[in-house]
């Protein structure tokens, strides 16, 4: 058995160039496909990552039926029990807790109907970029000073052009509060973000968490809490986990893609794509080995020959064939899958700017250009899994070839 | 001023002319009024199309009732800004009409003459706190009664956005009123809205059915 | 001269073992193919989804009246659009101009009350022109005078199904309040969230009727016959437009977004071209470097004989190039085989994604549509990287010292 081995080692090594060209093939192949899918899950992760952090954050929390009819008096009156079940689960990052309500912002000149986020602005930077998407003036601080400290307003570029509005400017926001009545209040304009999505950049306002809940007359209440965490993985499973705890209680979570479940198409029309393009990958490099080997044998007909007039049986021949398709296809996809890993986390160091070759500016904030490979391990595994079986099935044919040849006509071959 | 103009209550047909680059069009309007309350009722009485529509306000909640179609709308916030049937006054002016002595703090300037009159020349800034928009409101109030004769309202920039101008100041329902309110927002030419008092009659009892959904719902 | 012998040598040497020339030449074949395919797919599917934002709801350019981006009230807009009408129905290139009036306004039912938009269409037109009709999914599209379609959250937010009256009401064009009952009479659902809870389509004629518009609408929107025409019509237009008081707005401005999205992915779709090739020459190496060492006894005759390096190079590149040739020719023709195919018919996505509906405009059935370019690109890229990956062995061969050679084993 071993001879086999050694025999097979020895006919690899025999014509080396050869080898080494199918070899890079192999390992070629399955590298650009790990670096390709790489790149694919690197977008979508943080496609997703930019969505998820502006809008929804991975998980949400409601009161039941806020969600299919958001009444300010259908909110999260028990707050610190949600957020004891969050803190005490490993998978959670950070969350943050608002008050989403319908109003309206009015300056002397203008007004318009936008959605008022009350935000705690220290957990809110954990979980969006808002921070560092202020173009103009500072982010909302918490609120200090009581009663009559100047109360902040953050708005998107777009709706401060259309009110004609500038830092310091004052703004009235106006709502209709928890028990019916309308409320408004005097702010002023603390910021102007840029975030990248039309919606966001045109019909929200930021305020603190604190002056939302007095001026929708909220009392401790909030209306979701957003939470993120650690890994984009762990959101199922843990979305399972706090259902249990939670429904009971009445109150109802959501996860990112059931919120958004456009978004998790797209990915998963992309990844379908990509598929396929593995699978034509995977045909012509088939195509190249086939040829190599079949060619290798052709080589030593005779030598074939020899040994199956020495005893040796057509089963060992083949055997003998794939053990050598063996060792490249293991070596190619050790190889592939090693620089393939290596490019992706050398790459997602520094990230790599698709900008020169597409998206727009004013979209960056959600079309990130710049991608951060992702290597997936699952990804990894099943491609070198089919590539290696696609290697050794493939030498099933110029294996049954050698074996199936007649060792007399074999050996008299020139 | 105020107090000139809303008293205990009101009731009283007033006329509202709106005048607009493209259009122009007369609502005649019966109005009551519990001022202390914060009450208001209005009802069209004309033109045709929009005769029987009314409009409730208790404190700081305002209701629509529109009889073509049968449907009492609660006013939102995103309506408030808007214009109360097409004038130049806002929902928010309506509902916000006795904020002025609230959120204002008021100062006399000078007294000069206008329109003929001696009057003074008030300005009022609004309390640090005051959800209002302006930056400050100059009012002229003639000297004695002190019945306004012009309103000029102005944004933190500083610009004059409003003016508005009473005159024709006469004596109905017990007071010496301006019986002709004209608005003008500054920025939008060629827009006016003109409301003339017609008949009034100031601190008769007014029944408090009158200021209820059920009441806006009921179509003569 | 260079030819007759030597294509005929080459061609001999290629079918003295046939199935290593036909192995080669699938391999070249099925890759050309299959990126052939990928990227119908992807071009297919990038501009149907365009196209159907296009024609869904943007069209390819909007005429407005002037002031209206800014300030998109009824007070700005399109006074007696006959002339201009006229002129866009002479334009060449432009199949459709439909005249649309849109209004803010509320809708209320008895409980609920709700902001929309509101947007009268010529509903015989437009159904030509837009496929708006596909996206109704409970009721019918083409509604009677009196009734109205609303998005399916719209009509989740107010509880209001088929058949159920909703009120609207509009500030009228003339200062009135505009109030109006209105029997529900479809429900669409497009993907695009502002449009499914905000948006409420009627007849041109109703909404007139409702904003008291007289002749007059707030914007034209003109369906193009293609989408490339799109500059240069707006820039016909533009002179003649500007005189009358109007602007124009062209798609790409109206869907930038999208079109960012687009161009961002587009990155992608060259990848695996790159990574095809490379395989593909590798095989196509190893092939040619055995060919030509089992011919080395006779290359090196050939070499005493006379025939000079450069020759030798030559042979073995045509050789190459043949069986690119071939390779191409079957590639291309299968891949325009199955474009052909498939772009006729059409792969049906929503079999294996429901989901697919959920993402806005997105075609659920994608008809492969190659653009020349990409074609052209493909094909030469394939076939010129076919040829080189030979280079080194014919080099190789070139080099054979023929005594040594001759007495190769």
């Amino acid at each position: 058995m071993f001879l086999f081995f050694k025999m097979a080692w020895r006919n690899i090594r025999r014509n080396l160039r050869r080898t080494l060209i199918t070899l890079s093939a192999i390992t070629f192949g399955l590298s650009a496909m790990i670096v390709f899918f790489g790149f694919a899950d690197g977008f979508h992760g943080q496609w997703v990552e930019n969505t998820v952090k502006a809008y929804t954050g991975h998980i949400q929390i409601y009161r039941s039926g806020y969600r299919d009819d958001p009444q300010l008096s259908r909110s999260i009156e028990d707050v610190s029990r949600v957020t004891r079940e969050l803190r005490s689960d490993p998978a959670v990052n950070t969350f943050a807790s608002r008050v989403e309500v319908q109003g309206l912002i009015s300056t002397a000149e203008n007004s318009y109907g936008v959605l008022i986020r009350g935000i705690d602005p220290e957990e809110e930077i954990k979980i969006t970029a808002i921070k560092d998407r202020i173009i103009r003036g500072r982010y909302l601080e918490g609120s200090k000073g009581g009663l009559w400290a100047v109360r902040g307003v953050l708005i998107g570029y777009r709706l401060a052009e259309r009110l004609n509005a500038d830092i310091g400017d004052k703004v009235v926001l106006m709502v209709q509060a928890a028990d019916g009545s309308l409320t408004s209040e005097l702010f002023r304009l603390k910021g102007i973000f840029r975030m990248g999505a039309v919606e966001l950049d045109s019909s929200f306002a930021m305020i603190t968490l604190e002056d939302a809940r007095r001026l929708a007359l909220m009392g401790e209440r909030v209306t979701e809490i957003a939470v993120m965490l650690n890994r984009p993985e762990d959101v199922l499973p843990f979305a399972e986990r706090l259902k249990k705890r939670l429904s009971p209680s009445g109150y109802e979570v959501f996860t990112w893609d059931e919120l958004m479940p456009a978004l998790r198409e797209m990915i998963e029309l992309d990844n379908i794509f990509m598929y396929i393009i593995l699978l034509v990958v995977l045909v012509v490099i088939s195509l190249g080995i086939l040829n190599t080997m079949l060619m290798s044998i052709m080589e030593r007909i005779r030598e074939f020959g020899i040994m199956m007039a020495m005893g040796t049986t057509p089963g060992r021949v083949v055997l003998l064939v794939m053990l050598e398709s063996f060792f490249i296809g293991l070596l190619g996809v050790i190889l592939g899958a090693g620089i393939g890993i290596s490019v992706n986390r050398v790459i997602s160091i520094r990230g790599f700017d698709l900008s020169r070759w597409g998206g727009a500016v004013e979209f960056f904030a959600i079309l990130d250009p710049v991608i951060y490979p992702e290597t997936d391990p699952r990804n990894v595994l099943w491609s070198c899994g089919i590539v290696f079986l696609t290697a050794l099935v493939v030498s099933v044919y110029p294996a049954l070839r050698a074996a199936t040849l007649r060792p007399v006509e074999a050996m008299h071959h020139a | 001023m105020d107090t000139l103009m809303r008293g205990d209550t009101s009731a009283g047909i007033y006329e509202m002319t709106v005048r607009d680059p493209n259009w122009e069009r007369t609502l005649r309007l019966r109005v009551w009024e519990k001022g202390r309350e914060k009450k208001t009722f209005i009802r069209i009485l004309s033109p045709p199309k929009e005769e029987g529509i009314g409009t409730l306000k208790i404190g700081f909640e305002m209701w629509n009732y529109l009889p073509k179609v049968e449907k009492t709308i609660k006013v939102p916030p995103s309506m408030m800004m808007q214009a109360w049937m097409g004038s130049d006054f806002t929902n928010d002016d309506l509902v916000k009409e006795s904020s002025i002595v609230e959120d204002y703090v008021h100062r006399v300037i000078r007294e000069v003459k206008i329109e003929g009159f001696d009057a003074y020349q008030i300005e009022a800034v609004p309390r640090p706190d005051a959800p209002v928009v302006w930056d400050k409101i100059l009012y002229w109030v003639r000297k004695g009664d002190y019945v306004p004769l012009r309103q000029e309202f102005y944004s933190e920039k500083g610009e004059l956005i409003r003016v508005m101008t009473f005159s024709e100041i006469k004596a109905m329902g017990g007071r010496v009123i301006p019986t002709l309110w004209q608005m003008r927002p500054i920025k939008k030419p060629g827009r006016e809205t003109t409301l003339r008092v017609i008949a009034v009659e100031f601190n008769q009892p007014i029944d408090d059915e009158i200021f209820t959904l059920r009441n806006l719902m009921r179509v003569r | 001269m260079l030819k007759s012998p030597f294509i005929k040598m080459a061609w001999r040497n290629l079918w003295r073992s046939p199935r290593r020339t036909l192995i080669t030449i699938s391999a070249i074949s099925i890759g050309l193919m299959a990126i052939v395919f990928y990227f119908g797919l992807m071009d297919g599917m990038n501009s149907q989804t365009l196209e159907n934002n296009i024609r869904g709801h943007a069209g390819h350019i909007k005429v407005y009246a002037k002031g209206y981006k800014k300030d998109p009230t009824l007070s700005k807009r399109i006074k007696e659009p006959g002339d201009i009408l006229r002129i866009l129905s002479e334009e060449p290139h432009i199949l459709y101009a439909l005249p649309r009036i849109n209004a803010q306004g509320l809708a209320a039912t008895g409980v609920k009350s709700a902001g929309v938009m509101i947007r009268g269409i010529d509903l015989k037109q437009e159904e030509k022109a837009s496929d708006f009709k596909r996206y109704v999914r409970e009721g019918i599209y083409d509604i009677p005078a009196g009734k109205i379609l609303i998005g399916k959250d719209l009509a989740k937010l107010l509880r209001a199904g088929i058949g159920e009256t909703l009120s609207l009401i509009v500030q009228a064009a003339d200062g009135s309040i505009g109030a109006e009952n209105y029997k529900i009479g479809g429900i669409f659902y497009t993907g695009e969230a502002a449009m499914d809870s905000s948006l409420v389509v009627m007849s041109l004629e109703d909404l007139r009727a409702l904003t008291v518009l007289g002749g007059d609408v707030t914007e034209i929107t003109v369906i193009l016959d293609r989408s490339e025409n799109t500059k240069g019509v707006m820039r016909s237009l533009e002179g003649r437009l500007d005189r009358k008081g109007l602007e124009l707005v062209g798609w790409e401005e109206l869907l930038a977004f999208l079109l960012a999205m687009q161009s961002l992915a587009e990155v992608f779709k060259y990848v695996p071209l790159v990574i095809l090739i490379v395989v593909a020459s590798l095989g196509i190496l190893n092939t040619v470097l055995m060919s030509v060492s089992e011919r080395t006894r006779e290359l090196g005759i050939m070499m005493a004989l006379g025939t000079r390096p450069s020759r030798i190079v030559f042979l073995i590149l045509l050789e190459t190039t043949l069986m690119g040739i071939a390779g191409v020719i079957l590639g291309v023709t299968g891949g325009m085989i199955l474009l052909t195919y498939f772009g006729d018919r059409g792969i049906d996505f929503s079999q294996w994604s429901e989901g697919l509906r959920t993402i806005p405009f997105h075609p659920t059935t994608i008809y492969p549509v190659i653009e020349p370019v990409s074609f052209y690109l493909a094909t030469g890229v394939v076939f010129v990287s076919a040829v080189l990956s030979a280079l080194y062995p014919a080099y190789k061969a070139a080099r054979l010292r023929p005594v040594e050679a001759i007495h190769f084993a």
